[in-house]
């Protein structure tokens, strides 16, 4: 008898755990879940004014029509080249300054390098685009006054479509930059030491000992981190376009989120923006997926 | 590393004073940018427009300031975003060390859930699902919907889980022996265990929930309840297109708010560097990437 109670005893602490996991359970299946059930819109001929299972099935209409669009085509150009020039500049920028960060022997220096790097990550756009903003205003900006002191006409770089996309990045790599060497530094210092010690000794140069030692200790962080970018290719920054775009800039600055907002809440169009939504998705699915096997390919470990 | 630092020649010195010259460089110039924000708010507008590359004020002022009082729209909008960032931050950090403890405990279909909870992070149904979403859960226009559907952040809840998997099960088997129940022990045991990540996590999702803007863009209407981030985004895209406007009309004097907008964006930064120096004890000692595996 006591040997029943027990155990019944025991069950009921085991069984405690799910009182633990049903919160995360219910979160994961109201917030991220249940909004999959949404994405038929873009299959269906949805309004606001009848129930969506009411609504009409149209195959693949609102693809046909997003595709033809031509500002949803200009949206998806811009949004591939802005993001081709934050990788380009975004991405070794911070494995060269965590390169340089660990070679600093000063322990405060490195620090407080360190620490002011790694700020603008934790400003938001609102923020950092006002100061932007304000550096590089065509009236009295910094930039435009010391342009100025030199002879130069006043450039309105937030106005102009040729500077406007160079400023975009400029600024992502002023807020990424520093942040971004975190994990490169953690990767830097699992590097075994005795390995510097002994190609020390051997007479490999410093140049030698990068290329030997230091690049492939992180080259599974620099992989790892690259297919997490490509998957995020699509993602451009809405807040930032937000903050710094204006109409002047809309044809270099509309990009797929901001055509998103714009069309499904702002004009109501929910099918279509739906559909633009769910085909960004799908990009960074088989982005991922295609950057993790050829990392595979070429011998490292990928993600997946 | 320190074989080498006892072997420095003259070369390696000389490479030394370069790297820290050009790493002392980036970091002036990534400052600078705040330092002449700041700087500026406290200029009159004459003495800004004169010279904005000053590096110190030479008749400080708090005019800037005394208008956004004397407006005083942010304050509504800096009280929504202070609600936010206290009740989210104390709301995410439970629930989600909750949800990790459970989590890091053996259950019968513990790698389908985690593998579910790990999809969410590369799987997104898009903005317009979710306000379906959210309309559908009467959240559209409330305070909640800043806050529910960011209990929880996956990221973080798989750094605590991990860190709660290392924990030495023996603390707990005694525990469990002198008959706590898990609650018992998840409160008096795990969780003054973790105030180290408990500190860091709390503290990314307060600057988290700070930052609040998408939501308040895509599911808030009601100007009452708009965050800080999305007031001042309005306010200098707002001065950007009437600059805009200013440019082709040619150069007329200009809109007396300079300052002004520069005040504000003092005012939304200043909660951020308040908390900073105690953020950077997380991020030098390595807290969060010590538990990211791989």
């Amino acid at each position: 008898m006591q040997h029943i109670a027990q155990r019944a005893k025991l069950l009921l602490t085991k069984h405690q755990i799910y009182f633990f996991i049903v919160p995360a359970i219910a979160f994961y299946a109201i917030f991220k879940y249940k909004p999959l059930y949404f994405i038929q819109i873009a299959f269906k001929d949805f309004r606001v004014t009848r129930p969506l299972e009411a609504s009409p099935w149209v195959g693949f209409e609102h693809f046909a029509t997003l595709f033809q669009s031509p500002d949803f085509q200009q949206a998806l150009l811009n949004t591939v080249i802005i993001s081709f020039y934050k990788l380009l500049f975004g991405f070794p920028a911070p494995i060269l300054l965590a390169l340089m960060l660990n070679e600093l022997r000063h322990a405060a220096f490195k620090r407080i390098s360190q620490s002011i790097l790694y700020l603008p990550h934790f400003l938001s756009w609102a923020v950092l685009g006002g100061i932007v903003y304000n550096l590089f205003s065509v009236h009295d900006g910094l930039v435009n006054h010391v342009l100025g002191r030199l002879g130069y006409e006043p450039i309105y770089f937030l106005g102009s479509t040729e500077h406007f996309r160079s400023l975009l990045v400029l600024s992502d790599v002023w807020k990424t930059m520093g942040w971004g060497t975190i994990l490169y530094l953690a990767a830097l210092s699992r590097i075994d030491t005795t390995l510097y010690e002994a190609a020390y000794v051997d007479g490999a140069s410093k140049l030698q000992r990068l290329w030997h030692i230091t690049l492939p200790g992180i080259s599974t962080t620099i992989v790892v981190l690259f297919i997490i970018n490509i998957g995020h290719l699509l993602d451009v920054g809405f807040e930032q376009i937000m903050v710094m775009g204006n109409a002047l800039v809309r044809p270099v600055s509309d990009i797929i989120d901001t055509y998103v907002f714009r069309v499904g809440l702002q004009e109501g169009k929910h099918s279509l923006a739906t559909a633009a939504g769910l085909f960004k998705t799908l990009v960074a699915g088989v982005m991922v997926f295609a950057a993790d096997r050829i990392a595979k390919m070429i011998g490292h470990r990928g993600i997946i | 590393m320190h074989a080498q630092r006892q072997r420095t020649d003259r070369g390696e010195q000389m490479w030394q004073w370069f790297n820290g010259g050009v790493i002392a460089l980036i970091c002036v110039v990534m400052l600078y940018p705040f330092w002449q924000t700041v700087v500026a708010s406290f200029m009159t507008e004459a003495e800004y427009l004169s010279s904005p590359l000053k590096l110190i004020v030479l008749e400080p002022t708090l005019a800037a300031y005394k208008q956004v009082f004397a407006d005083g729209t942010i304050f509504v909008h800096l009280r929504v975003t202070f609600l936010i960032a206290v009740v989210g931050t104390a709301v995410a950090l439970f629930v989600t060390a909750y949800s990790a403890y459970g989590l890091s405990k053996p259950f019968v279909g513990s790698s389908l859930v985690m593998f579910l909870i790990v999809m969410t992070m590369f799987v997104h149904a898009g903005l317009i699902p979710d306000y379906m979403n959210y309309k559908s859960l009467g959240l559209i226009n409330q305070f909640a919907v800043y806050i529910l559907p960011y209990m929880i952040n996956t990221f973080y809840l798989i750094i605590m889980r991990s860190t709660f998997l290392e924990f030495p099960r023996e603390l707990e088997e005694a525990a469990r022996i002198d008959g706590c129940n898990d609650f018992r022990i998840f409160f008096t045991i795990v969780l003054p265990l973790s105030k180290p990540i408990l500190a860091a996590i709390g503290l990314f999702y307060a600057v988290a929930f700070w930052n609040t803007y998408m939501q308040s863009v895509f599911f808030i209407t009601d100007s009452e309840l708009k965050t800080v981030q999305e007031y001042l985004q309005k306010l200098v895209s707002d001065s950007s297109d009437l600059e805009g406007v200013m440019a082709t009309e040619s150069g007329e004097e200009g809109f007396s708010s300079e300052t002004v907008r520069l005040a504000n964006i003092v005012l939304v930064l200043l909660p951020i560097a308040a908390v900073y120096p105690f953020l950077q004890r997380f991020f030098v000692s390595g807290i969060m990437m010590g538990s990211v595996k791989g």
